[in-house]
């Protein structure tokens, strides 16, 4: 490719990658704002305005007990952020070091996690939440650490790769000689080179767990809390689709915009990355 | 022979790995609060009725012994009984397989369609405004959780242009193809999001391999060289691909079976996890475990097929 090609392909990616950090921003500061910017409280009733319109009084109307849909939105941005976003931090943390103790200690221990590895990766990821969920409870915790055991797995093997090719590397060997124990050359020669990696997974990550949140919201499986969440808002909507459909496409359209936003900021990261890495 | 080798390897690896998955869903099962019996039964039950309950399932003798027990019942074919059925798992799962199965063929024939015509169209005008388009619909495609999709074409083509049914499964090839379409759309939306990009990349790579330049010079064009050549050889890391999507594509389907009311796997799984009937979501989640791995097994066959290099060196 011709370097001006190069040239324009990279400042269209970093325009993406800008887009989405101001998307994903958007997000954080609604969530965090909420109850300052929210026009109405997400509990507040008012049945006699019930399946209003979209009006200036209410931008997306009110459900079925008339409270305000854009509050709840704004609110659901709280719960399903906070937890999509543990849950996948948890999973990256764990993976992470799975792989890293897997892939740098070689022999049974390597044979036996990567034998833990697959079992994890056979049964479908909602399947293995459902069934955690059934043991641990559907608690705010346990929805995060139900999420973070099914989906610790694509970090682990990331890490796991990245320090195979790293452990031969020369440096790691003259970390080793210089008479550095296991745990600071894994920690300090070998964790930098992996870490980066799982970030850029990461980003993506964080979709598949908000997902999988509003999923389980959506099927009354999910979090058993009173706070309004993008997935049982979707489903409560979908009585009065053939008239008020936007009590469930507004919810849906706010997980697809998180998705975009985290999509071009994961598209732009790994550019960043390979640039570096002068690939 | 070398071939041959190689996947009695993979079998013996694949039924490893179940071993693994029964063995995890052993753990998990004894690991709930209270046993087995005190979740089934709920907050409700009498101390006196949990104990019954935790004789009849054998929960009361130690643990190897219950192992034990739980192999031989697997190797027999024996799930236990279904809490809110009253019958055996196995039988409730048969009952409701195929529907799953067949919402599976119908995405696999959708998504096929989908992913090589879309790939086709990018590939062949590379950089173009078409095939950024085809490279950007994924990402979208992929942002969306598929239980979304379904409500949108639910909303569509049911409610405001009744042309499907909303839920439901309609008796007869006609009928069943009918209530099946939004499903199987739904799911093709996800499936194709990955793998449109993959068969593009290996697209562009094999059309610019020295074999098609190749079969190019002795004059061969269109569809012969597109399917007699490049769509082979490209497909392959697709196929890869596939095998790992196929455990996601079951979970959608647990999903979409949910939002559209089929009577599959899905459905069962949903409705035992709502109603706590733990030896119904564990033999759905087995049966889960062995379709993803005979799908992974069967596409490692078609690769050793098409790809005479796979195998041990």
């Amino acid at each position: 490719m011709s370097d001006i090609a190069t040239v324009r392909r990279r400042r269209v990616r970093s325009t993406g990658l800008l887009i989405g950090v101001a998307i994903v921003g958007g997000y954080l500061l609604a969530a965090l704002f909420a109850p300052w910017i929210a026009p109405a409280g997400p509990h507040e009733l008012n049945v006699a305005d019930a399946l209003a319109r979209p009006s200036a009084e209410h931008p997306l109307g009110t459900d079925d007990l008339g409270r305000d849909v854009l509050s709840r939105l704004l609110y659901a941005a709280r719960v399903d952020l906070a937890l999509g976003v543990a849950a996948a931090v948890t999973a990256y943390v764990l993976g992470t070091m799975v792989g890293l103790v897997s892939g740098y200690a070689g022999g049974w221990l390597d044979l036996v996690l990567t034998r833990v590895m697959d079992v994890v990766q056979t049964m479908p990821v909602i399947v293995t939440i459902m069934i955690l969920l059934l043991v641990i409870g559907r608690g705010p915790v346990g929805i995060v650490v139900a999420l973070a055991l099914a989906g610790w797995v694509g970090y682990a093997r990331l890490a796991r790769g990245t320090v195979l090719a790293a452990r031969n590397l020369d440096y790691v060997a003259a970390a080793r000689l210089a008479g550095l124990g296991h745990r600071r050359v894994l920690l300090r020669h070998v964790l930098p080179n992996v870490w980066t990696h799982g970030v850029v997974f990461l980003a993506s990550d964080i979709v598949a767990s908000v997902g999988a949140i509003a999923t389980m919201g959506y099927l009354g499986i999910g979090l058993e809390v009173s706070a309004p969440e993008w997935g049982r808002m979707i489903s409560a909507g979908q009585a009065f689709l053939a008239t008020n459909w936007w009590l469930s496409v507004a919810p849906g359209l706010a997980i697809v915009v998180l998705g975009l936003g985290l999509a071009l900021v994961s598209d732009g990261l790994t550019d960043r990355l390979t640039d570096r890495l002068g690939r | 022979m070398r071939r041959a080798r190689y996947l009695a390897r993979r079998v013996a690896g694949v039924l490893v790995t179940l071993w693994g998955v029964s063995l995890l869903l052993f753990v998990l099962l004894q690991l709930q609060p209270g046993g087995p019996a005190e979740a089934m039964l709920g907050i409700t039950a009498t101390p006196s009725q949990i104990a019954a309950l935790n004789r009849e399932l054998g929960h009361d003798r130690p643990l190897p012994a219950r192992y034990l027990h739980y192999v031989a019942g697997l190797a027999h074919g024996d799930l236990g009984e279904s809490v809110i059925f009253g019958r055996p798992v196995t039988e409730v799962i048969a009952a409701a397989l195929p529907t799953t199965l067949k919402l599976g063929a119908y995405v696999l024939l959708l998504s096929g369609i989908a992913t090589v015509s879309l790939a086709t169209l990018a590939a062949s005008r590379r950089g173009g405004p078409v095939d950024h388009v085809i490279r950007v619909l994924p990402m979208v495609g992929l942002g969306m959780p598929s239980f979304w999709i379904a409500v949108v074409l639910l909303f569509l083509f049911a409610l405001r242009l009744p042309v499907f049914p909303a839920g439901g499964l309609q008796p007869g090839l006609v009928g069943g193809l009918r209530s099946l379409f939004l499903p199987a759309v739904t799911l093709s939306v996800v499936v194709s999001a990955i793998l449109v990009r993959s068969l593009r990349r290996g697209l562009i790579d094999t059309m610019e391999s020295d074999h098609v330049t190749a079969a190019r010079a002795r004059g061969l064009t269109g569809a012969r060289l597109l399917l007699g050549h490049v769509l082979p050889n490209a497909a392959i890391p697709t196929l890869t691909l596939l095998s790992l999507v196929s455990a996601s594509l079951l979970g959608g389907a647990v999903v979409v079976e949910s939002v559209f009311a089929l009577p599959g796997i899905g459905q069962l799984l949903v409705d035992g996890f709502r109603r706590h009937d733990v030896p119904l979501v564990m033999g759905v989640a087995l049966l889960t475990a062995v379709l993803v791995m005979t799908v992974n097994l069967l596409m490692d066959v078609v690769h050793a097929l098409l790809d005479p290099r796979v195998g041990p060196r």
